[in-house]
C-alpha cells in the first residue's frame, strides 16, 4: 500500500451478550478503504454490515458487545477499547454516520439548521452561532436545499430532503470516512437516485472516503469503487465492483447479483436463487408468453376513495378517477410511488375499504358496500384473497400455523377439524413448507418462509383473484427471488388470476402480463408489459424506468 | 414470544422461583388452613386465654413472655380475649387472598371485556369510555370505602344483628372490583388500539372473519400478558388495602380472622405485648414483596426486549 488507507479494519470480531450466550455477529474481518474510495458493503439481512458501520464509530454497548481486532482512522488512534473521550473525538469530526432512517435521525423539535450548526459546534467549540449558522446554509446549500428552508422542522420535508439533510449534518465537519448504513432504502426509486448522485458528487468533490453499507446490488453497481460481500457474520468475497458484478468467484455473489430481476432479464423466467444459483428454465412454460386472457373478473369504473380529514381539514383524496380491469387468468400489476394509490385500490378490491365514488365490480356483481356489509364481504372473500407486504406483520404471533392457515376453510367451508387439517398440509407441501410446521408458531420462521404461510392462507380456499400488495419488497433479494418463483409456479399450476402490486419496476417487469402506473391516485398509463417498458407514452412512465438502477 | 420461551426465562429467574414458592406456601396454607388448625387441636375464635386460667394475667395481657408463646400456643395469644395467633394468622390469609383473588377475577373480566371493546370498536363508545374512567379515577376511592362500609350496614342490617360475613366479603369484593377495572381496561384499550392498526387484523377481515373471530381469536390471545402482569400486581395491592381497611375499622368485622385488625389490635398493646404485632405484620410483608417480585418476574418473561 502506498498510500495510509482513510479506514483500515483488521480481524474485526464482534460478539454480542446474549441471555442464550454469546452470539457472534462478525468474524474475522479486515478491508481498508483508501482516501476518496467507495467500498460497499453487500449483504443480506443478519450478514453484519451494520454491526461493522456501528463498530466503526465505537456505537456498539460495550456491556453487551465484545469487540476484539482493531479499526483504525487514517493514521489516527486505535478505535477498538478506546475511552469515550477518544471515541467523542472521532465520531461527527473524523468519520460520519448517515443513517437509513432519516426521520429518526432528526430531532423532530429542531429546526434543520439548528441541527446541523449545532453537529458543527460539538466539533468546532470556539466558532460562534453565527458562523455556525452560517455554515449550516452553505451545507444545505450544497446538499441542494435553498438555504432559506434553514428554519424548517424535519416534518416540513419530503423524505429525499431529509436524507439529504441527515447527509448535510454528516459533512458539516468535513470527515476522512463517510458511513452509509442503507442510505436509501427507504426511498422511492427516482428520489433514490437522486440522492445516489448528490452522494456521489459529494464524495469525488471532497475526496471523503465512503463505506456504503447495503442490501441492494443495484445501488452497489451505481456508487462503489469495490464491493465486500458478507453472509452471516463472514467475508466471502472481495474486488471491484464491476468484476463482481459480471464474474464473481464464488456462487453466493453470483446468485445475489441475479436474483434481483433487472429490465434486461427475460420475463417469466425463473430466477435464481443461492440454494438454485443456475435454474433450469421451466418446461411446460413459453418465457415470455401468458395464457390468453378470457373475459373480466374484476374491474373498478372511475373509482374514487376519500380519507377523510381530521376535524376541520378537507378530506384527502387517495385515488382519483381510476379505470381498471383484471382479466381471468391475467396478471395486472400496478406501480407506483409511495403514496400513489396502489394500497387503497387493492383493500377496495378486497372489500375492506369502500370507495367514495365510483363502480367496482368482481364477475359482474358490484361489490363497492362490501367494506360496511358483513355479509358481502364474507361472500367476496371467498373468491379474492389478499397476501399482504409484512410477513412479520400479518400472521398473528399467537396463534399457530395449522390455526392460521385453517382460519378461511372454518369461515368458508364446513369441513371438520380433520379434513382441515389434511388440506393445511397439502397447502404447505403446495408452497413449499411441510407437515411438521403446522403446529409452529410465525416466530419461529424467517421472513421467506412467513410470505410463504401468508401465500398458503390466501390460497386455502381456492379464490378466483389473489391480490398481492407488495408481497416481495420486506424480503431480501434471494428471499423475493424464491417467494417471486413460488408464486410463478402456483400461477401456472392453479390458473390464478393477480393483481400484483409493487414499487419495483424490475419485478413487475418480470412478473406481470399487463402494467397500470399509478401517480398520486391518477391512473397514468396502462398496456401490455412490453408496450409500457419498450416505448412508455406517459413522461412519468419514463422518468420511473430511467431512476430503475 | 411463545409460551415455551417464556417459561423458560421465568425457570432461569431464581427470584422469581423462590416469590412463586413463597406464593404457592401461602395459597396451600390458606386451602388446607381449617385442617392444619384441626391437627393443630385449635380454632380461631376459641377464647382460650378467658376460658384458661393463667394464660392471660388480670389486665388482659399474656402471662408467659413474647406475647404467651408455648407448647400450647405456637405464636403466643391474642392480648384480651385470649384468642391462638397461628390458628388466627391461617384463617386470615383466607380472608386475605379470597377477596383479593375474586376481586382479581373480577377486575380481570370486566377489565378485558371493556377494554378490549372499547379499544377495538372506537368512536364514540371508546369517548364514553374515557369519559367514565376519567370520573372513577377522579374518585375519592378510599373516603368512598370508608363511608361506604357504615352505609350499608346501617341501610342493610338490623341495630341489634351483626352484619353476616358474606356481605361484608360482598361490599368489599365490589368496591375493589369497581374501581380495579379502570387502570386494566385503559391498558388493553391501547394494547387492543395498537393491536387493531396490525396487518393480522387486517388479514382476517380479508378472510372474511366475524367481528367475534377478531375479538376472540385474533385479538384476546395478544393481551393475555399484560392482564397477567397487571393482575399480579393488583392482588398485593387488594391485600394491603383490605388489611388498612380492617385497620381502620371499616373491613371485615369480629369474629373473622383478619391481618389488618391483628395489625390494628397489636397496635393498641404495642408497648405491653409487641410480638402480637410481629406476626401478622411480617406475615402481610413477606406475602405481598413475595407476591409483587412475582409480578415483577412475570412481566420480565412476557417482555420481548428481556427475552432476546
Amino acid at each position: 500500500m502506498s498510500r495510509p488507507s482513510a479506514l483500515r479494519v483488521r480481524d474485526l470480531t464482534v460478539t454480542f451478550g446474549t441471555a442464550r450466550g454469546p452470539v457472534p455477529a462478525v468474524r474475522d474481518i479486515s478491508f481498508d478503504v483508501a482516501p476518496g474510495e467507495v467500498l460497499g458493503l453487500v449483504g443480506e439481512s443478519g450478514s453484519g454490515k451494520s454491526t461493522i458501520g456501528l463498530a466503526a464509530l465505537g456505537l456498539h454497548d460495550p456491556a453487551r458487545t465484545h469487540i476484539e481486532g482493531s479499526i483504525r482512522l487514517g493514521g489516527g488512534p486505535e478505535l477498538v477499547g478506546a475511552p469515550e473521550s477518544v471515541l467523542k473525538r472521532v465520531r461527527g469530526a473524523r468519520a460520519a454516520m448517515v443513517f437509513q432512517d432519516a426521520l429518526d435521525a432528526l430531532s423532530p423539535y429542531h429546526t434543520i439548521g439548528a441541527q446541523i450548526a449545532e453537529a458543527y459546534r460539538v466539533h468546532h467549540p470556539k466558532a460562534g452561532r453565527r458562523v455556525a449558522r452560517q455554515r449550516a446554509a452553505a451545507m444545505l446549500e450544497r446538499v441542494g436545499i435553498p438555504a432559506a428552508r434553514a428554519s424548517d422542522h424535519p416534518h416540513h420535508l419530503s423524505g429525499g430532503m431529509r436524507q439529504r439533510v441527515v447527509i448535510a449534518m454528516a459533512l458539516v465537519n468535513d470527515p476522512d470516512v463517510l458511513i452509509a448504513d442503507e442510505p436509501t432504502t427507504a426511498l422511492d426509486a427516482r428520489v433514490q437516485r437522486q440522492v445516489l448522485d448528490l452522494i456521489r458528487e459529494l464524495q469525488t468533490e471532497t475526496g471523503t472516503a465512503m463505506l456504503l453499507i447495503t442490501h441492494d446490488v443495484g445501488v452497489v453497481a451505481a456508487t462503489c469503487h469495490r464491493m465486500l460481500v458478507l453472509r452471516a457474520g463472514e467475508a466471502l468475497e472481495e474486488g471491484p465492483t464491476t468484476r463482481l458484478l459480471t464474474s464473481a468467484a464464488h456462487s453466493y455473489t453470483r446468485a445475489l447479483v441475479q436474483a434481483a430481476p433487472t429490465l434486461r432479464t427475460p420475463p417469466r423466467s425463473r430466477l435464481p436463487t443461492v440454494e438454485d444459483p443456475e435454474p433450469k428454465p421451466r418446461a411446460t412454460a413459453r418465457p415470455g408468453t401468458a395464457p390468453a386472457p378470457t373475459g373480466v373478473l374484476a374491474e373498478l369504473r372511475d373509482l374514487r376513495v376519500e380519507y377523510p380529514g381530521r376535524r376541520r381539514f378537507r378530506p384527502h383524496t387517495a385515488v382519483d378517477g381510476v379505470s381498471l380491469h383484471v382479466s381471468r387468468g391475467e396478471t395486472l400489476g400496478l406501480v407506483g410511488e409511495s403514496g400513489s394509490g396502489k394500497s387503497t385500490i387493492a383493500r377496495v378490491l378486497a372489500g375492506l375499504r369502500r370507495p367514495t365514488g365510483g363502480e367496482v365490480r368482481f364477475d359482474g356483481r358490484d361489490i363497492s358496500g362490501a367494506a360496511t356489509n358483513a355479509r358481502l364481504r364474507r361472500e367476496l372473500s371467498r373468491d379474492v384473497q389478499l397476501v399482504f407486504q409484512d410477513p412479520y406483520a400479518s400472521l398473528n404471533p399467537r396463534r399457530t400455523v395449522e390455526q392460521i392457515v385453517t382460519t378461511p376453510l372454518r369461515v368458508h367451508t364446513d369441513l371438520d377439524a380433520a379434513r382441515r387439517r389434511d388440506r393445511a398440509v397439502e397447502l404447505l407441501e403446495q408452497v413449499g413448507l411441510s407437515a411438521s410446521h403446522l403446529s409452529r408458531h410465525p416466530h419461529e420462521f424467517s421472513g421467506g418462509q412467513r410470505q410463504r404461510i401468508g401465500i398458503a392462507r390466501a390460497l386455502a380456499v381456492r379464490p378466483r383473484l389473489v391480490i398481492a400488495d407488495e408481497p416481495v419488497s420486506a424480503l431480501d433479494v434471494s428471499v423475493q427471488a424464491q417467494v417471486l418463483n413460488l408464486l410463478m409456479d402456483l400461477r401456472e399450476e392453479l390458473g390464478l388470476s393477480l393483481l400484483f402490486i409493487s414499487h419495483d419496476l424490475a419485478v413487475v417487469r418480470h412478473f406481470c402480463d399487463r402494467i397500470a402506473v399509478l401517480k398520486d391516485g391518477r391512473l397514468v398509463e396502462a398496456g401490455p408489459r412490453d408496450t409500457v417498458f419498450d416505448t412508455p407514452a406517459a413522461p412519468y412512465t419514463k422518468e420511473l424506468l430511467a431512476a430503475v438502477l | 414470544m411463545a409460551a415455551v420461551s417464556m417459561t423458560q426465562v421465568f425457570r432461569r429467574d431464581r427470584v422469581g422461583m423462590v416469590s412463586l414458592a413463597v406464593v404457592g406456601f401461602f395459597v396451600l396454607l390458606a386451602v388446607t388452613a381449617p385442617l392444619i388448625t384441626a391437627l393443630y387441636g385449635k380454632n380461631p375464635t376459641e377464647h382460650y386465654g378467658q376460658n384458661e386460667t393463667g394464660l392471660l394475667s388480670p389486665e388482659g395481657l399474656p402471662v408467659l413472655p413474647n406475647g404467651g408463646i408455648s407448647a400450647e400456643h405456637w405464636f403466643g395469644i391474642e392480648p384480651g380475649l385470649g384468642r391462638d395467633v397461628l390458628a388466627q394468622l391461617l384463617h386470615g390469609i383466607r380472608t386475605s387472598l379470597l377477596i383479593a383473588f375474586a376481586s382479581a377475577a373480577v377486575v380481570a373480566v370486566v377489565g378485558v371485556a371493556v377494554g378490549v371493546t372499547a379499544g377495538y370498536l372506537s368512536g364514540l363508545v371508546d369517548r364514553a369510555f374515557t369519559f367514565v374512567c376519567n370520573v372513577l379515577l377522579a374518585f375519592p376511592a378510599l373516603l368512598f370505602l370508608l363511608t361506604l362500609g357504615p352505609v350499608v350496614q346501617t341501610r342493610f342490617v338490623g341495630p341489634e344483628e351483626s352484619e353476616p360475613a358474606w356481605m361484608q366479603f360482598t361490599v368489599l369484593i365490589l368496591v375493589f372490583s369497581a374501581f380495579g377495572w379502570v387502570p386494566l381496561a385503559m391498558v388493553l384499550r391501547t394494547v387492543v388500539r395498537s393491536l387493531r392498526e396490525r396487518e393480522f387484523v387486517e388479514a382476517a377481515r380479508a378472510l372474511g372473519a366475524s367481528r367475534r373471530h377478531i375479538v376472540f381469536r385474533e385479538l384476546l390471545p395478544n393481551v393475555w400478558a399484560p392482564v397477567l402482569v397487571h393482575l399480579t400486581l393488583a392482588v398485593p395491592a387488594i391485600v394491603t388495602t383490605e388489611a388498612a381497611l380492617s385497620f381502620l375499622g371499616v373491613g371485615i368485622n369480629e369474629p373473622l380472622p383478619d391481618w389488618g385488625r391483628m395489625i390494628s389490635r397489636g397496635s393498641e398493646v404495642f408497648y405491653d405485648d409487641p410480638t402480637y404485632m410481629v406476626f401478622p405484620g411480617v406475615s402481610l410483608l413477606v406475602f405481598v414483596l413475595a407476591f409483587n417480585l412475582l409480578g415483577d418476574a412475570v412481566r420480565d418473561a412476557l417482555d420481548p426486549h428481556t427475552v432476546r
